[in-house]
């Protein structure tokens, strides 16, 4: 799955349903964040904010139809999996904000590593090591400002941005899996073996070391006479 | 002491060697299981977007054939996993799609987004196959495989099905009409039949169609040819509302929709056909169209390519206003009286103003951009040759019986739409061209010319080797010639290298005037004076790879205001690759 959909076709369902006319007023800007969790599910939260009115048209066809939203966003992103979705807005400050779940987030490469794909037209700003941000202008929404922050997994090793500045442009990591309970058995068994070979040594070394203490003795003089 | 050491130490290597079998046999992990959701298959295929289920990209993947979600609900990974899929007598076994190893816990989601062949669109009645899945892996390395089969419908190259929703989640009239942009799949502008009837409104129109310079006045004025046109040739509005058709849990409407050729040959069309006609003559002249559904009915907005969207400045046309029934009612609004006469074009476009501001006040309207989605991949399929010759017959044998004509320019110059067209004039003659239309092609592809079927060679004996083509009517003294320049990418200095090779043959070349049209072609216009007389033409110059292509129409000087016409038709059928 490449998750840069979400941010572009959010807007899409959010906006563009059925490629109606209000398609064309998109929310003002766009936050995401997305979460990626060690076994490649990913939690997604967007902020919306809004236009006086596009806000109103918003509302009107979507804002206060959550299902409907819901049903449509599932429609338009059936190629993927979406199992949570929750929603609420905020009429005051003219915000509204998605959160969603995926179980499958992440492409595994072929060298067993993880991609997240970025869209072309954000701009890598900052990162530290887990948290990387991005920002930029999305063309398909008429130059909305658009910010993702992509969490990775506590346990990412050695995560990069490779191809920076082209379509293919992506996010990169692998996982430092923690060792399975049969490595552990599998110490513990190589231990106690050990520690039993050992024991074993020391009790024949111990049997032996009597034996030879006997049998090492002088043997008595005969008596003469 | 080493009594007890001896049995703890074998004690302890009996243990360690249970515990090292037991950690390299994993016990107490959960072994690598993959497990799959019910796999999600698409119960029917349109084949007239075959193309489009064949692309991945095309709206971020969601015109798959099957998608399959898989789990290693293991605490190992799942090793060697492939899957292929095949559609009997259409796709075989495809590739292995391969994941060296599903880490533990992973999901993984598979689309098949099938490359039928092309022979699918000669399915004209909906058709059942058998679509199977087959997947391959190995859990704790025993190898596993598993084959999924589910009958398919392909359906006919005609059927457009409106929604591919289930009826769980349908709620509204947008969600009915979700599949409208497969629309887009039946507009053929390069289709022959297309060109051919194009040449038609050229004609009619004595060649003005041709050179769209961009603009809305541009589009009012093309647009205003083409629905004379087919007024001209009694082009029919038929009314059909498609069959309501359930398939698993989709019910929708599935609808016969012919492509343009087909309306062109028949002289008839839905409201969606003659709307997809005008789409396709639209982008066949440089234009951009979108479609508008709205409940029950379709209609068109033209817009020039510098024009954005049409939101604003587009030019809605109610494509069915050519049947004075379809439109009787709102026509007898615009007119303020009921009246049988046909309507204008100026009408027709009211009616579509009108139907668009009843649409933005509603809100129930899908836009299809043509253009846009066809970039997104929702392109024709491959269209069955057609009798060109038959064709052309049967469009001239519509033209009005005065013959072919042209109408007056000077009707159309400065178009007001919100003031209304002028009316169109009686026609001008031309002059009929007989015998069917040639078509001459560059042997690389570079460019193509159309001419009367009366035509005949008069490529003089050692005429220079530049010269591809010259044709014409010594009885009409029409003529055309092709020539290719090498050597230059300039226009200016093709010309006058011409002029110095005729001017060693005897002839003057004389230009009188030229100007620049869209990509790159120069029109230039001149005399040429030799012992046969003045011959008057022009010439459509375009740089090529390797050169300058020089394509000229013309006639002798003093019959040119009858041919002037006739000249423009071949010119407008110049096609630069």
């Amino acid at each position: 799955m490449k998750i840069r959909i979400f941010a572009l076709l959010t807007v899409l369902a959010l906006f563009g349903f059925c490629r109606s006319a209000f398609g064309q007023l998109p929310a003002k800007t766009l936050d995401s964040i997305l979460e990626v969790n060690a076994d490649g599910s990913v939690n997604l939260t967007f902020q919306l904010a809004f236009d006086a009115r596009p806000w109103e048209i918003w509302r009107k066809n979507v804002g206060d139809d959550p299902a409907r939203l819901r049903g449509m966003m599932r429609h338009q992103f059936s190629a993927y999996v979406i199992d949570d979705f929750k929603f609420e807005k905020d009429d005051l400050n003219r915000t509204a904000k998605l959160t969603l779940r995926s179980p499958a987030g992440p492409d595994l490469r072929l060298d067993g590593r993880y991609q997240i794909t970025v869209d072309a037209w954000c701009r890598l700003i900052n990162h530290t090591g887990r948290e990387w941000f991005f920002s930029g202008a999305n063309p398909a929404a008429g130059g909305q400002q658009v910010t993702e922050k992509i969490i990775l997994p506590a346990n990412t090793a050695e995560a990069t941005f490779v191809n920076a500045g082209t379509p293919d442009q992506a996010l990169v990591y692998a996982l430092d899996v923690p060792a399975g309970r049969s490595r552990l058995i599998l110490w513990l068994g190589a231990l106690v073996l050990v520690a039993g070979g050992v024991m074993l040594g020391a009790g024949r070394l111990a049997a032996r070391g009597i034996a030879p203490a006997a049998a090492a003795a002088p043997a008595a003089p005969p008596k003469a006479g | 002491m080493k009594n007890l050491l001896t049995i703890g130490g074998a004690v302890g290597l009996v243990a360690g060697g249970v515990l090292v079998i037991a950690g390299l046999a994993r016990v107490g992990e959960r072994p690598a299981k993959l497990t799959w959701r019910d796999p999600e298959i698409k119960s029917a295929l349109m084949t007239l977007g075959y193309k489009v289920y064949g692309n991945p990209k095309v709206e971020f993947g969601r015109h798959y054939l099957s998608k399959l979600v898989f789990k290693n609900t293991g605490e190992h990974p799942v090793t060697d996993f492939s899957i292929s899929y095949k559609i009997d007598d259409y796709v075989p076994w495809t590739d292995p799609e391969e994941v060296h190893a599903i880490p533990a816990g992973f999901t993984l989601v598979k689309l098949y987004h099938p490359r039928l062949p092309a022979s699918v669109t000669k399915i004209r009645n909906a058709t059942n196959a058998t679509f199977r899945i087959r997947m391959q892996w190995k859990e704790e390395g025993r190898p596993h495989e598993e084959t999924i089969t589910r009958d398919i419908v392909l359906r006919g190259i005609n059927e457009l099905v409106s929604s591919d929703l289930p009826d769980t989640e349908a709620r509204s009239w947008f969600d009915k009409e979700n599949a409208a942009a497969f629309t887009v799949c039946m507009v053929t502008p390069n289709d022959p039949a297309v060109s051919l009837y194009i040449s038609e409104i050229t004609k009619l129109a004595g060649g003005t169609v041709a050179g769209f310079g961009g603009g809305s006045q541009e589009v009012a004025r093309i647009s205003r040819w083409i629905y004379d046109y087919m007024v001209a040739t009694q082009l029919r509005y038929t009314s059909d509302s498609g069959v309501v058709e359930n398939v698993d849990n989709v019910s929708t409407i599935v609808q016969t929709v012919r492509m343009p050729r087909d309306v062109i040959v028949t002289d008839q069309g839905l409201c969606i056909e003659l709307s997809i006609l005008w789409s396709t003559i639209l982008e066949h002249l440089g234009m951009h169209s979108t479609m508008v559904f709205v409940p029950g009915h379709v209609f068109v907005i033209a817009y020039s390519p510098d024009q954005g969207m049409p939101f604003e400045q587009g030019l809605p046309i109610e494509c069915t206003a050519i049947t004075h029934r379809a439109v009787a009612e709102p026509l007898a609004q615009i007119r303020g009286q009921n009246s049988e006469a046909p309507a204008t074009f100026e009408e027709a476009v009211k009616l579509g103003q009108m139907g668009w501001k009843q649409a933005q006040d509603s809100g129930l309207f899908i836009l299809v951009p043509v253009k846009e989605l066809q970039a997104e991949g929702y392109v024709a399929p491959e269209l069955a040759d057609i009798d060109t010759d038959r064709l052309t017959e049967t469009l001239a044998k519509r033209l009005p019986q005065a013959g072919p004509a042209a109408m007056p320019v000077a009707a159309v110059v400065n178009p007001n739409l919100g003031g209304g067209l002028p009316a169109v004039g009686p026609a001008a003659p031309v002059g009929p061209v007989a015998g069917g239309v040639n078509t001459w092609r560059h042997p690389q592809g570079l460019v193509s010319v159309s001419f009367p079927g009366d035509f005949i060679s008069v490529l003089p004996p050692g005429a220079p080797p530049f010269m591809l083509l010259s044709v014409g009517n010594p009885a009409t003294s029409l003529s055309c010639d092709v020539m290719h320049i090498t050597g230059t990418q300039d226009p200016a200095q093709a010309m006058n290298y011409v002029a110095s090779v005729f001017g060693q043959m005897g002839a003057m070349i004389q230009i009188t005037g030229s100007t620049p049209m869209p990509n790159g072609t120069i029109m230039i216009n001149g005399l040429t004076n030799g012992a046969g007389g003045s011959v008057r033409w022009t010439c459509l110059a375009k740089p090529v790879p390797g050169g300058v292509l020089l394509v000229s129409a013309g006639s002798n000087a003093a019959v040119w205001p009858a041919q002037s016409g006739a000249i423009q038709a071949i010119l407008s059928t110049v096609r630069f690759q």
